[in-house]
């Protein structure tokens, strides 16, 4: 008996919950492994012995994979796998950057709308309908183009610049652009959510214990709703990496000779009859690293439900 | 649900239908040779029809089709003249007044004569300051042309163009010029029809109806043209589809039906588009595809003599640009042999002056080298020894592919050769690269320069001091001067040794960096007849047949 009491009383957190879950999904944990892996090769790999990715080589220029170039070149002689693992680090933090500040906007935003409903409901989506009907890709730019300038006197900004490789002051404006116009319809999505899950029981029971309405929010609300946040997250990660491949076509992206991989696959596009692999490896690349994404954002869903009965 | 393989049968039929439809189907090109309709890539979406505001290769494609000079395009050869509206020309003796005697038949599209007051009025507009044309300069051959374009002088009846009577245009030039009847071809020396602009012009602000900028007499059903076709549709990003002209002076000689110009701005979607047989000619072509072709399909693709020049431009009021050690650095820091056969790849010729050689005509003196000793050596004596010390310095180029290949090339080049690492690379839109450039906004930039005459003046006239394609802030009273002298030399000979000496001065001195001369890369589609190679490229339409073969 005793035991068996003990057992019971041993309390289990949700994140521990959700990880023991999760462990068993193997489609999910595979998906995890092959994205850090992944994005260990990006960060990490450049240190050891790639070719650098901005020299050409016109007398070895559109080689298919040899053992010089492994995953061959192109037309300005420079190395694929070089320009991949650098590119990669561009679209990997874009990719997250920008999806953490639509995050931390659309959620809060969609949360507080939702929750105080009544006219500052109807305000505040009136608001997000307003910016909807602009077209958004106008607003990055503008973004851009206001804040490129004084952005380029901040003195860390310079100093990063110097150290590496990729990032330039423009690029790290430009994540903060894409995440300030992709947060709006996360906020539709926890808004509804909320709506329904503020009239439920377990909210009534918080609200009869006096907790603060942040308290209900951030602590019983949100949480409840990760779910299809964590969806949609898995979603604008890959559309924001798009975004970002359209903005470096217009010059307003990574600027040449750097590169991402929208970019590598916007020019291997253009050459895929004549030179193919200049397609094939980055959009390999970026297709597993979305799947994998993917596929570990469903895990993630079905793990951090906290409606789902323990077992 | 249950599914039977008898459901299955109507959905094979249909497709197998569809195949047959399909594989039946001819393409839209050889649609179009039987329709004798001629399709033509062409480059960004025409920002006018009107041929005194326009400045772009594509933009005057199309222009060719809608109006025609006092003198037109020969079909096989630039340096000759065919007659146009003026059916014989001549000269005096020392070349600076010329008369044109017109035809009788000249018409314009709605069956009007035109008559040598239109040409007047069409060189009153180009020239007047409000019209704000972007290519007024060519007029500036005129006597006093220059000055009424400035607003210093404000009598039109001063300017050296004169209708003696209904038949007869004098023009009287600032100096002599042999070749003027090759100037007077160009998009600028289009006349235009009064009553039409006039009528369509009016406003109720009191401003002059003649130099109303974009009013609706562009549209189709409006615009009025004395060339050999006219003006069917234009659908903004779609096409701009020109018909023939019944009323102009040689309609026999018209052979097609139609001609659509499409606006294709990327290469590449242009090559796709002629590869699956949409267009009949390209525009460009893009580099990796040309090795392609060459193995198998070498009776497309045509690579022609072009009579152009591609090149970087220096801000020179932007310091440290004002250095002509830095400049001369880093022009000879550039291996341009490497360029041409690595990444243009189209058979073009490294270029070590401005003008190109022309045969017969001008041979530049030959002064920009790759030589990277000597440009490490003269990067130290501007004070940056391997690159040290040197501020960030942009380089600016329109969206295009293969603009862009050849700036990160020469970037690196720049890198290796000179250890120059902070140059920037950044490309704008077309429309807005060429306000960046016209404002001088930027630090280094690359342009190019298709000749309008066959003669180096076309080039060289770019630089002198305040030229409005000038854009580098450059200016030199000897250059001046000899382009000058050069107009007045007795012989053709002694007139291309004092060009000669005007072009060693500009690159001595370096306000630009000559890259390579151009060659015409196309795809043109074998059934088009009497498309000759030309050096300047501008093809007359009326010639122009579409037979299958």
């Amino acid at each position: 008996m005793d035991t068996t009491i003990d057992h019971i009383e041993k309390g289990s957190s949700l994140g521990r919950d959700a990880w023991l879950r999760l462990k068993k999904n193997k489609l999910a944990m595979v998906s995890l492994v092959v994205f850090i892996f992944i994005a260990l090769l990006c960060f990490i790999g450049p240190f050891f012995g790639v070719q650098d990715p901005t020299t050409t080589h016109l007398d070895a220029k559109s080689q298919p994979p040899n053992k010089d170039f492994l995953l061959g070149s192109e037309h300005l002689g420079r190395d694929i796998l070089s320009r991949i693992l650098y590119g990669g680090q561009v679209s990997l933090i874009v990719g997250f950057i920008a999806t953490f500040v639509s995050l931390v906007i659309g959620v809060s935003y969609g949360a507080i709308a939702g929750y105080v409903g009544g006219k500052v409901d109807a305000v505040m989506m009136r608001i997000v309908d307003v910016l909807y009907a602009l077209p958004f890709m106008l607003i990055v730019i503008i973004l851009t183009a206001l804040f490129s300038d004084s952005l380029a006197d901040v003195e860390i900004l310079q100093s990063l610049k110097e150290k590496s490789k990729v990032f330039e002051p423009d690029l790290l404006l430009l994540f903060f652009a894409i995440g300030f116009v992709e947060w709006l319809t996360m906020a539709r999505i926890v808004r509804s959510q909320i709506i329904t899950l503020k009239k439920q029981e377990f909210v009534e029971a918080a609200v009869s214990l006096g907790l603060s309405h942040p308290r209900i929010i951030f602590r019983h609300l949100i949480p409840n709703t990760l779910g299809s946040i964590i969806v949609y997250t898995t979603l604008t990660v890959p559309a924001v990496m798009r975004l970002e491949a359209v903005l470096s076509f217009l010059g307003l992206g990574v600027k040449p000779p750097n590169s991402s991989w929208g970019s590598l696959i916007k020019e291997g596009a253009d050459r895929m009859y004549s030179d193919p692999w200049l397609l094939v490896f980055p959009a390999l690349f970026f297709s597993v690293t979305i799947f994998s994404l993917n596929f570990l954002g469903d895990g993630l869903r079905d793990a951090l439900d906290p409606k789902t009965s323990k077992d | 649900m249950r599914c039977s393989y008898t459901s299955f049968v109507p959905i094979i039929f249909l497709a197998l239908c569809g195949c047959l439809v399909s594989c039946n189907k001819e393409s839209r090109v050889d649609w179009a040779i039987r329709n004798k309709i001629l399709l033509l890539g062409n480059g960004s979406e025409p920002k006018a029809l009107d041929p005194h505001l326009v400045s772009s290769v594509g933009d005057s494609n199309i222009l060719r089709s809608l109006f025609e000079g006092l003198v037109t395009y020969h079909p096989t050869d630039d340096s000759q003249n065919a007659p146009g509206v003026a059916e014989r020309w001549e000269s005096n003796e020392d070349y600076t007044v010329w008369t044109f005697y017109f035809r009788d038949n000249a018409k314009w599209s709605n069956g009007d004569p035109v008559t040598p007051r239109d040409f007047v009025y069409a060189y009153r507009r180009i020239l007047s300051p409000d019209m704000l044309s972007p290519y007024a300069s060519m007029l500036y051959f005129l006597k006093n042309g220059k000055q009424f374009n400035e607003g210093t002088l404000t009598d039109f009846s001063q300017v050296g163009v004169k209708a003696l009577d209904d038949r007869t245009l004098e023009c009287t030039l600032e100096q002599p010029t042999a070749f003027f009847p090759q100037v007077v071809k160009h998009t600028t020396w289009y006349p235009v029809h009064p009553a039409t602009i006039e009528a369509f012009g009016k406003n109720d602000d009191g401003l002059d109806p003649m130099t109303m900028q974009f009013t609706l007499w562009q549209r189709p059903g409006n615009h009025v043209g004395n060339g050999a076709f006219k003006l069917k549709s234009w659908v903004i990003n779609k096409s701009v589809v020109v018909e023939p002209n019944p009323n102009y002076w040689d309609a026999d000689q018209v052979k097609l039906k139609e001609i659509r110009f499409y606006p294709i701005p990327s290469e590449f979607s242009e090559e796709r588009a002629y590869r699956d047989g949409q267009v009949h000619y390209t525009y460009t072509m893009p580099p990796n595809m040309i090795d392609w072709y060459r193995k198998n399909d070498p009776k497309h693709l045509r690579l022609d003599p072009y009579l152009g020049v591609y090149y970087y431009k220096f801000n020179l009021n932007k310091p440290p640009l004002d250095n002509p050690k830095l400049r001369k650095a880093l022009a000879l820091a550039i291996d341009r042999q490497k360029i041409v056969e690595n990444v243009t790849l189209g058979g073009q010729e490294p270029a070590y002056a401005l003008s190109p050689p022309i045969k017969g005509l001008y041979q530049p003196p030959k002064i920009v080298e790759y030589d990277p000793d000597k440009a490490r050596q003269l990067m130290a004596e501007a004070g940056y020894p391997n690159g040290e010390g040197l501020p960030r310095l942009e380089l600016l180029f329109n969206t295009q592919d293969t603009h862009r290949a050849i700036a990160e090339t020469i970037q690196d080049m720049w890198k290796k050769e000179l250890g120059v690492t902070n140059i920037g690379l950044l490309n704008q839109e077309w429309k807005v690269y060429q306000s960046t450039l016209h404002e001088m906004k930027y630090e280094i930039a690359r342009h190019a320069w298709i000749g309008d005459y066959v003669d180096p003046t076309t080039f060289l006239d770019m630089f002198r001091t305040g030229d409005s394609n000038n854009e580098t802030g450059w200016s030199s009273p000897e250059y001046d001067q000899l382009l000058k002298d050069a107009a007045l030399a007795p012989t053709a000979e002694a007139r291309v040794q004092i060009l000669q000496e005007a072009e060693k001065i500009l690159l001595t001195e370096l306000p630009i960096i000559p890259l390579y001369w151009y060659t015409r890369t196309t795809l043109v589609h074998p059934a088009m007849q009497h498309w000759e190679p030309l050096l300047l490229d501008n093809h007359p339409y009326k010639y122009v047949d579409l037979i299958a073969n």
